[in-house]
C-alpha cells in the first residue's frame, strides 16, 4: 500500500517495485490460462499497465493490491477467449530448468492436464491452488457467484482427477 | 486419485521463475509506459461527463413525458455533447478504452436523435393544439365581447338571411375595412336594420335618401354622407335612432347633431337614439363631424363609412316625450324597427334586457318576441295624455306562457288593448317596451314613473 500511496504522490518509480514483486505470479497465472507464453507475456504488461492508469481507483480497504492486479489479468485473460477460444496446448511455455527431471515430468503433467480444462476452471485452479486465493475472493476476481466457482472447481478437480490418475 | 491425492499433487506444482529476459522486457516496457504517462489520477472531466449525460438522460425522460421541449432541447443537447467525442481523435489518448467509450456515444447520440425527433412531433402537436385553443377563446372573447358590448343579438334578420350569412358578411367586413369585430357587428347589425326598414317602406313607407325631401311620419331618413340634413315637417316631437355602422367613437361620442341651428340635447342622447322633445315646424336635422370641436364620430378613412339615420318616428303630437329610465337608458341598445307591421318577422328585436320596443300602432295590437336571457317580464308603456311615463306591469294574463321567470328562447305574445277611458290609455303610436327586468329592478326597487 505504501508503494502504491508513493505512486500516486508522484514517484512513479515505486511503481516498478510493484512490478518487479508481482510480476512472476501474474504472468505464470495468465500462462496457465491463455496457455500461450507471448500472449502472456503481452497480458502481464497490459495488465501492469491499466493498474497504472487506474491506479487511483485502487482501495486498500477492499483488497490487496496483488488481488486487483490479478482481477485485471484474470478478465482481460478470460477476455481474449471471447476473440480466440482455441489455443494450441504445445505453445506453453516451460519455464523452470531447475527441477529434478521427475519432478519436472510431473509438474509438466499436472500443467497440460490443468491446461486442458476449461478457461474458468483453469482460473480457479491457477487461483485456488497455485495463489491461496480463497472462494471469496475467487468470486470477486471472476466477478462469478461463489456458487458458480465451486462448480467450476468441481468439475474441474473430476476433469483432473480422470487425467491424472 | 482421489481429492485429496489431487490437492497434493497440485500444490507441489510450484510457481516457476520467469526468464530474465523475460522478465526485463516486461518491467522495460511497462516503465517506458509509465516515463510517458503522467501520475495517475481521477480525471474530474469524465466524472462531470458522465453527471452530464446522466442529468441530460433523466431530464430526457422526464421531459419526454412532462414537456416535449425539454426532450427536444435535451436531445439536442445529447447530440451536440456526444458527437463531438464521437470523433474524437483517439490517438491522443492511446490507452484509453475508445471503444466502449466510443458505444457509449453512440448510444447518446441516437438517444438524442431518437429523443430530439420524437419531441419535435410532440411539440409540433402540443403547438398545434395549443393554437387551436388560443385561436378558440380569441373566437369565445370576441363572441363574449360583441354580445356584452352590443348588448343585443338579433334572433333572425330575414332581410340578410341566415346567421351565417350575417357572419360571413361580417367577417368580410372585418377583413377588407380592417374593422375590429364590434365594429363590423355594427355594420352587419345597420345594414340588417337597414334591410329591414327598407323591406318594411317598400310596402308602406316611402324611404328616401337625406337631402332627398322633408320627413314624412313614419319615415325613414338614411344619411349617407356624413354631412347630411333632413328636413322634418309637420309638428313634433320625433325620435331620431340612428346607427352609425363603422364609428370607432360611437359609444362615447355620438355624432354632432344639432337642430335647426341649435345643438342638440345631448342628454337625450342614447347609444343609437336620439328623442328631440319638441321640434318646431319645419325643422333640419344636421348631422355633422364638425364643429365645437368635437371629434368625428366616423372616420373617413373607414371604407364603406357611413351614417344610416334609421326610424324617424313621427309620435303623436303634444305628447311631452321624456326620454325613459336613464338607468335603462345605457342598457337599451339598437332596436330593430318594423313598426306598424307588427306581425312581420323582423319585430323581433331582442337584447339581452330589451325584448320588444315597439310602437303600437293601433288600439289593438300585438306584439311579440323571443326571450333570449331569463327573466321577469314587464311591458312598460310611455304614452299621454298625461304627459307621464306608465309603467304597467304585465298581467299574467297578456303573457300567453303564464309564467313569471321564462327562459331563454321563450316565445312571448303580449297582446294589450287599449282603453280610452283608463288613466293609461294606450293610444296609438304609443311606445310599449317590454324588458326582462332581471337586472333593472336591482337597480330600482319599482319602475319609476313621472
Amino acid at each position: 500500500m505504501a508503494l502504491v500511496q508513493q505512486v500516486l504522490d508522484g514517484h512513479k518509480e515505486s511503481y516498478n517495485h510493484l512490478v518487479t514483486r508481482h510480476m512472476q505470479a501474474l504472468f505464470n497465472h495468465l500462462n496457465i490460462l491463455v496457455r500461450n507464453a507471448a500472449l502472456a507475456e503481452d497480458l502481464t504488461q497490459e495488465t501492469f499497465i491499466k493498474a497504472y492508469d487506474k491506479l487511483y481507483r485502487f482501495d486498500p480497504q477492499k483488497a490487496q493490491f496483488k488481488t486487483w492486479l490479478f482481477t485485471i489479468a484474470t478478465r482481460k485473460a478470460l477476455d481474449t477467449f471471447k476473440k480466440k477460444p482455441t489455443v494450441d496446448i504445445d505453445e506453453i511455455v516451460v519455464v523452470s530448468e531447475l527441477k529434478s527431471p521427475l519432478q519436472h515430468a510431473k509438474d509438466r503433467e499436472v500443467r497440460e492436464a490443468v491446461s486442458a480444462l476449461e478457461p474458468k476452471q483453469r482460473a480457479v485452479v491457477s487461483l485456488y491452488y497455485w495463489h491461496g486465493y480463497s472462494y471469496e475472493q475467487m468470486s470477486s476476481i471472476l466477478r462469478a457467484p461463489k456458487g458458480s466457482i465451486k462448480g467450476w472447481m468441481h468439475r474441474a478437480k473430476q476433469a483432473l482427477q480422470e487425467k491424472l490418475s | 486419485m482421489n481429492e485429496r491425492e489431487l490437492a497434493k499433487r497440485l500444490k507441489t506444482v510450484t510457481a516457476s521463475p520467469m526468464p530474465t529476459e523475460l522478465q526485463q522486457r516486461i518491467q522495460g516496457n511497462v516503465s517506458d509506459y509509465i516515463a510517458r504517462r503522467p501520475v495517475p489520477r481521477r480525471h474530474p472531466w469524465r466524472t462531470t461527463l458522465l453527471i452530464i449525460g446522466l442529468v441530460f438522460a433523466l431530464a430526457s425522460s422526464i421531459g419526454a413525458v412532462i414537456a416535449p421541449y425539454l426532450a427536444l432541447v435535451a436531445g439536442l443537447s445529447i447530440m451536440m455533447l456526444g458527437l463531438p467525442l464521437l470523433f474524437w481523435n483517439t490517438s491522443l489518448f492511446p490507452r484509453l478504452n475508445v471503444k466502449a467509450m466510443q458505444r457509449v456515444l453512440v448510444v447518446m447520440v441516437l438517444l438524442g436523435l431518437t429523443l430530439s425527433s420524437s419531441a419535435t412531433v410532440f411539440a409540433a402537436a402540443h403547438m398545434a393544439e395549443i393554437y387551436a385553443r388560443l385561436m378558440q377563446t380569441i373566437a369565445k372573447d370576441e363572441s363574449s365581447t360583441r354580445h356584452t358590448e352590443l348588448g343585443f343579438r338579433l334572433e333572425h334578420c330575414p332581410a340578410l338571411g341566415s346567421s351565417s350569412r350575417r357572419t360571413e358578411q361580417r367577417y368580410a367586413l372585418s377583413n377588407r375595412a380592417t374593422l375590429s369585430p364590434a365594429e363590423a357587428e355594427k355594420v352587419v347589425q345597420a345594414q340588417c336594420i337597414e334591410q329591414a326598414a327598407q323591406k318594411t317602406a317598400a310596402e308602406k313607407w316611402k324611404g328616401f335618401r337625406a337631402n332627398d325631401t322633408s320627413l314624412q311620419e313614419g319615415q325613414t331618413v338614411q344619411l349617407y354622407s356624413f354631412r347630411s340634413a333632413a328636413q322634418i315637417t309637420g309638428l313634433s316631437p320625433i325620435m331620431i335612432k340612428w346607427n352609425e355602422s363603422t364609428s370607432q367613437t360611437f359609444d362615447t361620442q355620438p355624432a354632432l347633431i344639432d337642430i335647426n341651428g341649435q345643438p342638440a340635447d345631448w342628454s337625450t342622447l342614447s347609444l343609437d337614439s336620439l328623442v328631440v322633445p319638441v321640434l318646431a315646424s319645419p325643422a333640419t336635422i344636421h348631422i355633422s363631424d364638425s364643429g365645437n370641436g368635437r371629434r368625428s364620430a366616423i372616420p373617413r378613412s373607414v371604407p364603406g363609412a357611413q351614417q344610416t339615420l334609421v326610424g324617424l318616428i313621427r309620435l303623436p303630437s303634444e305628447v311631452d316625450f321624456k326620454y325613459y329610465d336613464p338607468a335603462l337608458r345605457s342598457q337599451l341598445v339598437a332596436i330593430h324597427q318594423c313598426e306598424q307591421n307588427v306581425q312581420d318577422d323582423c319585430i323581433a328585436v331582442l337584447s339581452p334586457t330589451v325584448i320588444l320596443r315597439q310602437s303600437v300602432p293601433e288600439a289593438n295590437a300585438r306584439i311579440q318576441g323571443r326571450i333570449v336571457e331569463r327573466g321577469e317580464i314587464m311591458l312598460k308603456i310611455q304614452s299621454k295624455p298625461s304627459h307621464r311615463q306608465f309603467t304597467v306591469e304585465l298581467p299574467a294574463k297578456a303573457i300567453k306562457t303564464h309564467q313569471a321567470q321564462l327562459q331563454a328562447g321563450t316565445f312571448v305574445e303580449v297582446n294589450y288593448r287599449a282603453s280610452k277611458q283608463s288613466s293609461t290609455a294606450i293610444s296609438s303610436g304609443d311606445i310599449a317596451w317590454v324588458y326582462v327586468l332581471q337586472d333593472v329592478l336591482k337597480k330600482h326597487d319599482k319602475p319609476q314613473s313621472f
